[in-house]
């Protein structure tokens, strides 16, 4: 699994390493049952405090994605291969839009209309 | 959060091996056990029953049997020698023939005509014996076999065409791309499954259970002997069974699990080049856990197929084998660029 952070985006810390999950698993590199890295190992790669990286894993437990269990450390859940399914409509749909020649702020403003925040 | 843009990487194609390599592997040694066969065949008249069939550390025989059973080890022995190197290069993929090939196909040869050579000479001995107790093998006529087996193999790895080397076809990964400040982390792994698990776990138990025999067998006697290589042994399979693969701005860190220890690393300063491979590991490691190979230099090989290769810029080559190896490829593509700039603008 790819996690990335860039100190410099605006984005708090936490946020990326969550997102870098959540992509992960939508991409599919990270199945139901697998295991995140500890969070001291990641805070040591990543060079950031271990809270952050807690804290990132706290977030994705709020949202069902990993389960956090003492001494088993960050598991993913099921809910993670509902997201892949997501991908693979979410590429089909940019491939209907790129042949239709439709660019791609109007695809984002259609979907902004379908699904209002 | 992009989805880093890597070649995919494609598991290569079936390797077509010249014929000659065929030749080596397959036709030369069973030419060489058919005609040790017919020749004992022939001999059987003329031979005592029972013939001598072990030899000690002396020039006399130490152990009697039926000529039959000199013919069947003959016919068994090389012949299945020769199935076995046979299927290991049928199965092979990508490139070839490479060193491994090559080195393959002449074990083969070598294998087979020692077989044949060596139980022919001893059974030749005994030609026209009363008493097979009579018989003496020397060590020369040992010698003699070692070299009619190592002589034509060295010989036939300098006809075979020459090696190519596997990774010659790769193109270097395209490194992710890393804004300013932008750090990442890949952590992947891997482990060992199925039925080459199940094969090296059976021969372990094997090894402990003629171990524990052999001790007690001779009363304690051999136990300091065995311990040390043993133990080396047991230690050597049991930290290649599963893995933990980091690449970060440091470099590569694989460590095997559960203790972490053996590990690998390369620092960022010392990687050349990085690549995505397909890895064989019969074909190119020889087998599974640690390996050192003439092919894919050392490596950590737990299946075909995805693999980190990572060349030093001594030209050392270190490979494992983890899914997701191309994204994991690109991350350390990308910091060993940005370690080589800084290493330029230095003094």
């Amino acid at each position: 699994m790819l996690i990335r952070v860039d100190p410099g985006s605006g984005v708090a810390i936490y946020d990326q390493i969550a997102a870098s999950v959540r992509a992960d698993a939508s991409r599919g590199t990270l199945q139901p049952g697998d295991r995140l890295p500890a969070a001291r190992e990641l805070a040591d790669a990543l060079d950031v405090n271990i809270h952050t990286v807690l804290r990132a894993y706290q977030q994705l437990r709020d949202e069902g994605l990993v389960d956090l269990r003492r001494g088993r450390g960050a598991v993913v859940t099921d809910a993670a291969s509902a997201g892949s399914a997501i991908v693979a409509s979410v590429r089909a749909l940019v491939a209907d839009a790129r042949s239709a020649g439709i660019p791609p702020q109007t695809l984002i403003a259609l979907i902004r209309e379908e699904y209002p925040a | 959060m992009t989805t880093p843009a890597t070649a995919s990487v494609t598991r290569p194609a079936r390797s077509r091996l010249p014929l000659s390599l065929w030749l080596v592997t397959v036709a030369l040694p069973l030419v060489a056990v058919a005609v040790a066969v017919v020749l004992q065949l022939a001999w059987l008249p003329q031979l005592p029953e029972p013939v001598a069939t072990h030899w000690g550390g002396t020039a006399a025989p130490d152990g009697l049997g039926p000529a039959w059973s000199v013919l069947a080890l003959t016919a068994a022995l090389g012949g299945g020698l020769v199935v076995l190197f046979g299927v290991i290069l049928g199965t092979a993929r990508g490139a070839a023939p490479t060193a491994m090939h090559k080195f393959l196909a002449v074990t083969s040869l070598a294998s087979a005509l020692f077989v044949a050579v060596l139980t022919t000479v001893t059974l030749a001995v005994q030609l026209g014996l009363a008493d097979a107790h009579d018989a003496r093998l020397e060590g020369w006529m040992i010698g003699s076999a070692v070299g009619a087996a190592v002589l034509p193999a060295v010989i036939a790895w300098f006809v075979l065409p020459r090696a190519v080397v596997p990774g010659e076809q790769t193109l270097p990964t395209t490194p992710l791309e890393l804004a300013p400040g932008e750090r990442g982390v890949w952590i992947g792994t891997a482990r060992l499954r199925g039925g080459v698990l199940a094969v090296l776990v059976v021969a372990l138990a094997l090894v402990l259970v003629a171990t524990v025999l052999a001790t007690v067998a001779s009363d304690g006697a051999v136990w300091p002997i065995l311990l040390a290589p043993v133990v080396v042994l047991v230690v050597a399979v049991l930290a290649g069974l599963a893995w933990r693969v980091r690449v970060d701005a440091t470099g590569l860190l694989v460590r095997t699990l559960p203790f972490g220890w053996p590990r690998m690393r390369i620092p960022v300063g010392e990687v050349a080049s990085v690549t995505a491979v397909q890895v064989e590991p019969l074909a190119e490691f020889g087998g599974w856990g640690w390996r050192l190979s003439p092919v894919g230099g050392f490596g950590l090989v737990a299946r075909r197929g995805d693999a980190l290769l990572v060349t030093r810029h001594d030209g050392r080559r270190f490979t494992v084998t983890v899914d997701d190896a191309a994204t994991a490829a690109s991350l350390l593509a990308a910091y060993a660029a940005s370690a080589t700039q800084i290493g330029e603008r230095a003094p």
